[in-house]
C-alpha cells in the first residue's frame, strides 16, 4: 500500500484567487483531499470557499474512512458559517469537492461543479456530474458532455454551499481492487480547458502525482482564453 | 424622526413604535439623520441595504408627505468623503460604478414610466453628491413573503385581488416592450392598506452582466428560459414567475426548479394542494407554471381571462360575524364597495349607549372593489384589536378571512 498527494492552486488571469484546497495524509494509509470553487466577488467567494475546505478538514482529527453523515455534518457546517458571514452584496457561496482514501477504501462527496475523477489502471471509473445547467441539458440529450467546456451556459450552477438547503452528492464507499488508483480533484477552472481523454494520457506518462499535475497544467496554459478562471487540483494515487 | 410620522413619547415613536435610532447607533456609511437632501428631503431611518443602494425615510418638505429615498451607494466600491455625504468611488472601481450608475437611472425611468396601481410610485430623480437619487413613495406595510410567513398560505379570495392588480401592472410593463424578470414574494409588497405594489425594478441581472464568471441560480420562480443564456425571455417569463408565486402564496409550497422540472415533473398539482381553489383558477395557475414555453400562457391578458372568467374576483362577498359579546349570532354581509361603521351612535352595527368600553364610532369595515376586506379604527378610547394587536387610529388593515377583530368585550369573524 502505497498513497501519494499533491495539490497546487493558481489564479488564471484573475485579480483574486477564490478557490481554495487541502490535501493531506494524516496516516501512512490515510489520505484526505478537497478543492473548493468560492462564487460572489469582493473576496467574498475566497471566505467561502476557505470556509467550506477548513469544515472538511475536521476529517484529519480522525485518521480514518469518515461515514457519510460525518461528511454531511462537515458541509452543513460550512453551510450555516457561510451563512452568518455573507453580509452585503458578495452573497457567497462556493462549491466543495471532498475525497478520502483509506487502505483499499475511497469515499467522496462533492456540490457544484467541481469534479472528481477516479482512474482504476489508466481507465476512467468514476467521475462526479456537476450540479450545473449543463449537466441537465446533457441529462435531457441536448448536448455532451464534450460541449460542457465551450458552452455558454457552463458557469450556471444549480447547487451550492450558501444556501438555506443544500444537497450535496455523496458517493458510496468503493472498494480498490489491486493496481494502481488515481484520483482527480479540480475546479472548473483546469477541467473547462482540458479533455477528459488529455486527463487520462496525462496520467499514464506520470509517475507520482505532482508530476501528472505539471503535465495538466502545462497543457491547459496552452489553450490561450482571454479569461482563465483560478485553477485548482488535488491529486492522490494509491497502490494497492 | 424613525419614520417621518408620529412623536417620541416615552422614548418610543407614537407611529411605528420604535426607539429613535441614536446617532452613534447609525452606520457610518449612511446619510447623516436629519440632513437636507437636495434642498427638500429631510433623512430620516435607513429602511433597508442592499448591494447597490440605502433607501431612507424622509420627509418631502416641499410636498409635505413622507417619502422613501434610494441612494446608489454599492457599498463595497465607494465610501463617504469628510463631508459624511458625498460619494467618493474606489480606485479601480470607476468603470463598474459607472455602469450600475446607468443601470440604476434605468430603474428609475422604467418606473416613471409606470405610474399605474399595481407599481411604487416615483416621483423625482435627481444627482447630488456624485451619485444618484431617486424618491418614491413610502410603502407602509410589507412584502408578500413576509405576509405568508406570518400568515400561513392565503386563500384564494384573498390572494385573487393581488394578483389581479400584479397583472394588470405587468401587462402594462409588457406592453412597453418590457420584463420584470424578477417576480417573487419578495418583489410584490403589500401596503398596510392591503394595496399590492410591484417593486424592485433593478433586475439583478442586468446589473451583473458579465456571464463568464460562475453564476448561480436557485430561484425557485425562475423559469427554465432564464437559467439559459439562449433562453427566450418575454412576457411569458414573468407569468411562470407570477404562478409559482400563487402557487406558493396558495399552498405554502414552492415546487422544484424549473431545471429539475424539465427532467422530471414533480410539482403537485396546485388543484390537489387546494382543493378548495375555483377549478378555472387552479388550471390558469397550472397553465402559466408549465415548465415549456410553448405550453404557457402568453401573455398577462391571457392569464387575467383564465383567472377572472367574470371579471370581479370576489363579488360574491363575505359574511361578518359577531362570536362573542352583544351581538353574538349576529351577521353582516360584506359586498365590494360597502362600508360597515361600527359604535354606540349613527352606526351601521350599533350598540346601545351604555355598552361599555365601545366609543360612539369604534371602527369601520369596508370592502374595496377588489374584494379586499379592511378595517379602521376610528380613535376609540379602548382600542381596536385584530389577532390580538391593537390597531393604530386611523389606519387602514387588511383583513383575511379567518381573522378576529376585538373592541371591549366583542368579537368579530370574518367568514
Amino acid at each position: 500500500m502505497n498513497i501519494q498527494i499533491e495539490a497546487y492552486t493558481a489564479p488564471g488571469n484573475r485579480k483574486e484567487n477564490e478557490d481554495s484546497f487541502f490535501a493531506a495524509r494524516p496516516a501512512p494509509e490515510v489520505a484526505f483531499a478537497a478543492v473548493a470553487d468560492g462564487l460572489g466577488g469582493h473576496g467574498g467567494g475566497k471566505t467561502a470557499s476557505q470556509i467550506a475546505v477548513r469544515a472538511l478538514e475536521a476529517c484529519r482529527a480522525n485518521p480514518r474512512l469518515p461515514e457519510r453523515e460525518e461528511i454531511a455534518r462537515w458541509l452543513e457546517e460550512a453551510n450555516r458559517e457561510i451563512l452568518v458571514k455573507r453580509s452585503g452584496p458578495s452573497h457567497m457561496k462556493t462549491t466543495a469537492v471532498f475525497l478520502a482514501v483509506e487502505g483499499n477504501r475511497a469515499v467522496w462527496a462533492h456540490i457544484g461543479d467541481s469534479r472528481l475523477y477516479h482512474f482504476a489502471d489508466g481507465g476512467l471509473e468514476h467521475f462526479t456530474l456537476d450540479h450545473s445547467m449543463c449537466q441537465l441539458e446533457v441529462q435531457l440529450g441536448e448536448i455532451t458532455r464534450d460541449q460542457i467546456p465551450n458552452h455558454p451556459d457552463r458557469s450556471c450552477l444549480l447547487k451550492v454551499l450558501g444556501e438555506e438547503k443544500i444537497a450535496p452528492e455523496f458517493h458510496q464507499a468503493v472498494e480498490l481492487g489491486p493496481g494502481r488508483h488515481a484520483f482527480l480533484l479540480c475546479t472548473d477552472g483546469l477541467w473547462e480547458r482540458l479533455a477528459e481523454a488529455e486527463i487520462g494520457l496525462d496520467l499514464q506518462k506520470s509517475a507520482a502525482p505532482g508530476e501528472w499535475i505539471d503535465y495538466l497544467r502545462r497543457r491547459a496554459e496552452k489553450r490561450k482564453w482571454a479569461d482563465v478562471d483560478n485553477n485548482t487540483a488535488a491529486a492522490v494515487f494509491v497502490e494497492v | 424622526m424613525s419614520c417621518m410620522y408620529g412623536t417620541i413619547t416615552n422614548g418610543r415613536c407614537s407611529h411605528c413604535g420604535r426607539p429613535p435610532v441614536p446617532p452613534e447607533g447609525r452606520r457610518a456609511d449612511a446619510l447623516p439623520l436629519s440632513l437636507k437632501l437636495h434642498g427638500r428631503y429631510w433623512i430620516g431611518d435607513v429602511l433597508g441595504r442592499g448591494g447597490f443602494g440605502i433607501t431612507y425615510a424622509a420627509w418631502d418638505e416641499k410636498e409635505n408627505r413622507r417619502v422613501a429615498v434610494k441612494e446608489l451607494y454599492p457599498s463595497m466600491d465607494v465610501g463617504r468623503g469628510s463631508d459624511q455625504c458625498s460619494v467618493l468611488v474606489k480606485g479601480g472601481q470607476e468603470e463598474y460604478f459607472s455602469q450600475v450608475y446607468r443601470c440604476f437611472e434605468k430603474e428609475a425611468h422604467t418606473l416613471m414610466e409606470l405610474q399605474q396601481d399595481g407599481v411604487v410610485r416615483l416621483y423625482h430623480l435627481f444627482n447630488d453628491y456624485n451619485t444618484v437619487y431617486y424618491v418614491m413613495e413610502y410603502l407602509d406595510g410589507q412584502d408578500l413573503r413576509n405576509v405568508l410567513k406570518q400568515g400561513g398560505p392565503m386563500s384564494w379570495p384573498a390572494l385573487s385581488p393581488i394578483l389581479k392588480t400584479i397583472l394588470e401592472a405587468l401587462d402594462c410593463l409588457h406592453q412597453r416592450g418590457m420584463i420584470h424578470r424578477d417576480i417573487s414574494p419578495d418583489n410584490i409588497f403589500i401596503t398596510r392598506e392591503g394595496r399590492a405594489r410591484l417593486i424592485d425594478f433593478g433586475s439583478v441581472r442586468a446589473y451583473q452582466g458579465n456571464r463568464s464568471f460562475t453564476t448561480f441560480i436557485k430561484q425557485n420562480f425562475a423559469p427554465l428560459e432564464q437559467y439559459k443564456s439562449s433562453g427566450r425571455q418575454g412576457p411569458w417569463t414573468d407569468i411562470y414567475a407570477l404562478c409559482v408565486t400563487a402557487y406558493y402564496a396558495l399552498s405554502g409550497q414552492v415546487p422544484p426548479i424549473a431545471p429539475e422540472r424539465r427532467l422530471n415533473d414533480t410539482a403537485v398539482p396546485i388543484g390537489l394542494l387546494c382543493p378548495q381553489l375555483p377549478t378555472h383558477a387552479a388550471n390558469a395557475i397550472q397553465k402559466g407554471m408549465c415548465v415549456s414555453i410553448e405550453g404557457r400562457c402568453q401573455s398577462a391578458g391571457e392569464l387575467a381571462a383564465m383567472l377572472y372568467p367574470g371579471g370581479n374576483p370576489a363579488a360574491e362577498g363575505r359574511l361578518l360575524r359577531c362570536c362573542a359579546g352583544i351581538k353574538n349570532g349576529q351577521s353582516w354581509r360584506l359586498l365590494p364597495g360597502a362600508r360597515l361603521s361600527v359604535g354606540r351612535q349613527g352606526c351601521s352595527i350599533l350598540y346601545p349607549g351604555d355598552a361599555r368600553g365601545i366609543s360612539r364610532t369604534q371602527c369601520t369595515i369596508y370592502m374595496d372593489g377588489g374584494g379586499r376586506i379592511m378595517v379602521r379604527d376610528e380613535g376609540s378610547s379602548g382600542g381596536t384589536f385584530c389577532a390580538g394587536t391593537r390597531l393604530n387610529p386611523g389606519t387602514w388593515y387588511l383583513l383575511q378571512p379567518g381573522h378576529v377583530l376585538s373592541f371591549a368585550y366583542e368579537q368579530y369573524r370574518i367568514e
